[in-house]
């Protein structure tokens, strides 16, 4: 059997070639600069954009607020110094601890009055 | 033409002279201060506490704050972040992003079902941004809510530019990471 050398099916210069102008190419090549960030979170960033939208000040607070601080804007400016006051929760609190250690003093000094003495 | 912090600036000097003047810089930054604030704390008292606290301690300390390339945005927002740290301590629990307003007003289908599945997605969307640390919902919620930059960011947190650009890549990873755990599908046309 007669194996023919077909050129146009296999050419080893052609094939070096191309290879060496890959090679070439890949070498040449500008290197693409890195993308910032990969876009598929692009998505998930919108979603938590839309979880934290911006929340709106309660209008009777904002206007309580911008009048207590003027008034202690007053004071400061007359030399006193300005504090927060306690909200009423922390007030609520002291008011009912306050009046559990009176009511107990007052229970111990009764009930120790009301204990017969020793006699002497 | 003066910009946002060159304002600011001005409105400053005139409060350290005369403190009423303090009352235009409230007026600018209540709003951005509240919100923020809400995010944190995820609810309306103690939002509207520490908001009020945020401002007393800024109107007692203005003799203090000098102009050391620090806009005053980012000296009232860290003063905000550190009450919202030390509420945090104080309470030991985890900070609750409650935004049922918001949400409300989001969600603005005409189907039902629409609107409880997405209801459930923002709800565990939520659940995952209460799980990170506390520095980087603060991040999110100063990109998101607030709309400042990096730099912005950068300067209220302590970091630089660079660091919250990073952060916020991980981050953003990080809760895509949780909800292909939670089964949540996020795509271009969800909430």
């Amino acid at each position: 059997m007669k194996i023919r050398f077909d050129p146009t099916r296999f050419n080893p210069l052609t094939a070096v070639k191309t290879r060496f102008s890959r090679m070439r190419q890949r070498l040449t090549r500008t290197p693409r600069p890195c993308a910032e960030r990969p876009t598929d979170l692009d998505p998930i960033e919108g979603s938590v954009q839309s979880a934290l939208q911006p929340v709106e000040t309660p209008r009777g607070f904002r206007e309580t607020l911008r009048e207590n601080l003027a008034y202690a804007a007053q004071r400061q400016q007359s030399g006193v110094s300005v504090e927060y006051p306690r909200p009423v929760r922390e007030l609520v609190w002291l008011t009912l601890s306050l009046g559990a250690v009176v009511a107990t003093v007052t229970t111990v000094l009764l009930v120790k009055r009301g204990q017969p003495r020793p006699e002497s | 033409m003066q910009t946002a912090d060159q304002e600011d600036s001005a409105w400053l000097v005139a409060a350290q002279k005369d403190p009423r003047a303090f009352g235009e810089l409230y007026e600018r930054y209540v709003d951005r201060i509240y919100s923020y604030i809400y995010h944190r704390v995820g609810n309306v008292h103690d939002a509207q506490d520490l908001t009020s606290r945020t401002f007393y301690r800024a109107l007692s300390h203005l003799s203090d704050y000098q102009d050391k390339g620090v806009p005053f945005s980012a000296w009232l927002y860290r003063i905000a972040h550190n009450l919202v740290a030390n509420w945090h301590r104080d309470r030991q629990r985890r900070p609750v992003v409650a935004l049922d307003e918001t949400l409300a007003g989001n969600l603005a289908h005409d189907h039902p079902e629409e609107l409880a599945e997405t209801h459930e997605d923002v709800r565990l969307l939520r659940e995952a941004i209460r799980e990170l640390d506390g520095v980087r919902q603060e991040l999110l919620v100063l990109k998101f809510s607030e709309g400042l930059s990096n730099a912005e960011i950068g300067r209220i947190l302590g970091r630089s530019e660079g660091a919250i650009k990073s952060l916020y890549h991980r981050t953003l990873l990080a809760i895509r990471k949780d909800m292909v755990k939670r089964g949540l599908k996020i795509d271009e046309d969800q909430v």
